[in-house]
């Protein structure tokens, strides 16, 4: 095996691939760092690679969340990199002719399924959101231990879940800024006199408004599938209700598909029906969170069926659905079902794509 | 300048804001985070679940850089000072840096005023006179009076002496520099621009940052990067030279990416069973043998991973645990005794000095103790 030192630059470049919001000043720090000479006093006892891995995570990881996201990445950057192989950045031309991460060890059997797959791609209609193209040699030889139909290289890509943090700065890009309240004078001065002089509180006259911003549903699938899945859902549910895009109300849950009942509470004891549902939130904006079967493998036609009917009432309330799929692009593929995301938009729930439907939902 | 965080310090020494120092043991990764926060001269923003020992770093720091270098004693305490600024809901930079007393000087000029100890505005020109003819008597009855003795000519230099100090300590006394306490970042920060890097630098612990409105937060920022403050009321430039800030913070509030951006971050862990005992025997060490510390790290593991807590216990409810059993089982043999049956029986041994919530204390209770 070769070893090659780490470009710390290259990792920079790949960490703001993975929404790690690192600006040139922060490579600077770096610089800075290096030139004080802390990668001889501080990490002497490393090998050149740790110590350098080390200190970008002292210097650029500010949060808990990005400290685990870092240690993936990393893994894969070193692997790659002593291996001797770059990553391709993103948005590169997809060409056949390119060299894959396989390199040489790369079979004639996979080479073909790799061929036919992009076949079966390029006759499907083209979904509304372009998979993200960065490629781990890890994740394809994972999968293909595990006995997967090897899917193109395009496909894979490092999955982190969204912080809440980014959550929040996602979904808050869903609620205009509220207008600044204003005293409505009449009102006021109509309460002044009622309380006999005294000043009790101002009248706003905006609180119609207010309530006009909220226009927005959740529906959360519950089923059994879903549950490892319920610190994700759950923190995208918390985030929704504290910017005030949804209201309690408008957040129902539904088991596999959602079918005639729909239930307000999280247990699933309180009914409502979904027309009823689809009726009061007609015209708003919709986020689905589920795994559309896929977390079991669950590919049947009954579902998709079942799907194409629930999205075909969605149309005919005027309501814009986005699908959240708690589970990595790469599973959706892996399990052959790529149909669901033909009928409603489908994202995971990674900061990129949470991203790109929210502006898909603010798109007028 | 680096530390290492193997310099414990002695029994009942304490800080320059008389905190008493304990001993602190950091792990590998946190004594880096510090040593590059030192070398860089960045904020190190320190997270972490209550009573993992976020404030104490930052003493550990203080008493290694005041007491030691390289792992050296020093003879005599180097001048290196630590000042703490807890944070609350109201606080400013302007509060943590210093607090004027317009009121305390609003009141002395009334009682001054009152008292007849200052001239009124209008008698001030008055005042101006009258010292200035009595300067030109004097340059006259010095000029007539040459040969007199000089007795009658001191006296009346003496009197025009007073009468204008009197006059100016007065007004001094009312000087708005009087009326500027400072706090404790105030007291970090320097007065004169020119401070070497071969000065003693000075710790400033902000801590439980989460508790800060975003305003501390905007100021804190401008003044890291900055490096000065100006007083408004006086004008006068502080700057922020040669200080190492640590800042704490107990995950409830994320703070904002701009201010991240201009600190390191480091979270601290809850260690792992070798730290335990590692801490355990810092704080107990002359009592115990090896062997109860480490059964007794192993026994508090086990409680705080296999029940539900509502609040986790940390290192803090560790050394308290601790404490309690040195108290009911005086010696070595009777401690291990303790320990061991305990763990083997999967029971809880004065598990409720752990809980911090009621549904913690009910959880504990119906356990078999």
């Amino acid at each position: 095996m070769t070893y090659n030192k780490i470009s710390p630059l290259k990792l920079f470049i790949e960490l703001r691939k993975h929404s790690f919001h690192l600006t040139p000043d922060d490579y600077m720090v770096f610089l800075d760092a290096v030139c004080k000479g802390v990668l001889i006093s501080i990490y002497h006892e490393y090998d050149y690679n740790k110590a350098v891995t080390r200190l970008c995570k002292a210097l650029w990881v500010k949060s808990i969340d990005n400290a685990t996201k870092f240690d993936q990445i990393i893994e894969t950057f070193m692997f790659n990199t002593e291996r001797g192989e770059t990553h391709p950045a993103r948005g590169e031309d997809d060409d056949d002719s390119k060299k894959s991460p396989h390199g040489e060890n790369q079979t004639g059997f996979s080479k073909s399924i790799s061929v036919t797959i992009k076949e079966v791609l390029k006759k499907r209609p083209a979904s509304k959101f372009s998979p993200p193209k960065i490629i781990t040699q890890r994740y394809t030889e994972k999968i293909d231990l595990l006995n997967y139909e090897k899917p193109p290289e395009d496909d894979y890509h490092l999955y982190f879940p969204a912080s809440s943090k980014a959550v929040f700065s996602c979904l808050s890009k869903l609620v205009k800024p509220f207008p600044k309240k204003r005293v409505d004078v009449d009102a006021t001065i109509q309460r002044l006199m009622d309380n006999g002089g005294k000043l009790i509180e101002y009248c706003y006259s905006d609180n119609k408004i207010q309530q006009r911003q909220r226009k927005m549903c959740m529906m959360v699938d519950q089923s059994r599938s879903m549950r490892p899945f319920r610190v994700y859902t759950q923190r995208i549910i918390n985030v929704a209700k504290q910017i005030n895009c949804v209201s309690k109300n408008s957040i129902v849950f539904f088991e596999n598909t959602p079918d005639i009942w729909i239930y307000t509470d999280e247990s699933m004891r309180k009914e409502k029906y979904l027309k009823q549902f689809l009726q009061d939130n007609s015209g708003t904006k919709m986020i689905l969170i589920s795994d559309a079967g896929y977390a079991r493998g669950d590919d049947n036609e009954y579902r998709l069926k079942m799907t194409r009917s629930f999205y075909n009432k969605l149309k005919a309330y005027n309501i814009k659905a986005i699908w959240i799929n708690p589970l990595p692009r790469t599973r959706w593929f892996a399990i052959g079902m790529i149909q669901v995301d033909d009928i409603v938009p489908m994202v995971e729930m990674s900061e990129p794509d949470l991203q790109k439907a929210v502006r898909f939902l603010n798109e007028e | 300048m680096n530390y290492t965080g193997n310099q414990q310090p002695k029994k009942n020494s304490i800080a320059n804001n008389n905190i008493e120092l304990t001993p602190y043991i950091p792990d590998d990764e946190l004594v880096e985070a510090v040593n590059l926060a030192i070398t860089l001269q960045k904020p190190l923003l320190v997270t972490g679940e209550p009573g993992c020992g976020k404030t104490k770093l930052a003493y550990d720091v203080y008493h290694e850089l005041n007491c030691y270098s390289n792992g050296k004693q020093f003879q005599k305490n180097s001048n290196v000072y630590i000042y703490e600024y807890r944070t609350h809901s109201e606080s400013t930079l302007k509060d943590a840096i210093y607090r004027y007393d317009a009121l305390k000087r609003l009141h002395d000029i009334e009682e001054a005023n009152t008292r007849k100890e200052l001239p009124e505005n209008d008698k001030v020109e008055e005042l101006l006179n009258r010292i200035n003819q009595q300067v030109s008597t004097l340059v006259k009855y010095v000029k007539k009076n040459k040969n007199t003795s000089g007795k009658k000519f001191i006296d009346y230099v003496e009197e025009l002496k007073e009468n204008v100090e009197k006059f100016k300590n007065k007004y001094e006394k009312l000087d708005i520099k009087n009326y500027i306490d400072m706090n404790e970042l105030g007291k970090a920060l320097n007065k004169d621009k020119r401070s070497n890097d071969s000065d003693k630098p000075s710790i400033v612990l902000i801590d439980e940052i989460e508790n800060a409105p975003s305003e501390f937060l905007k100021d804190l920022m401008r003044l890291l990067d900055v490096g000065q403050y100006v007083i408004k009321e006086t004008g006068e430039t502080l700057y922020a030279k040669n200080l190492i800030f640590f800042i704490t913070c107990n995950e409830e509030k994320e703070l904002s990416d701009a201010f991240l951006r201009r600190c390191l971050f480091f979270h601290i862990k809850f260690p792992d069973d070798s730290m335990l005992m590692k801490i355990l025997k810092a704080h107990f060490e002359d009592k115990y043998s090896k062997t109860v510390f480490e059964k007794a790290s192993e026994l508090f593991k086990k409680y705080r991973n296999n029940y539900e807590w509502i609040k986790k216990p940390s290192v803090s409810e560790l050394k308290d645990w601790f404490n309690r059993l040195k108290d009911k089982y005086k010696t070595d043999e009777e401690m291990k005794k303790v320990l061991t049956e305990k763990l083997k029986n999967n029971l809880i041994e004065e598990g409720l000095i752990l809980c911090k919530t009621i549904d913690d204390f009910k959880m504990i209770s119906t356990e078999k103790m």
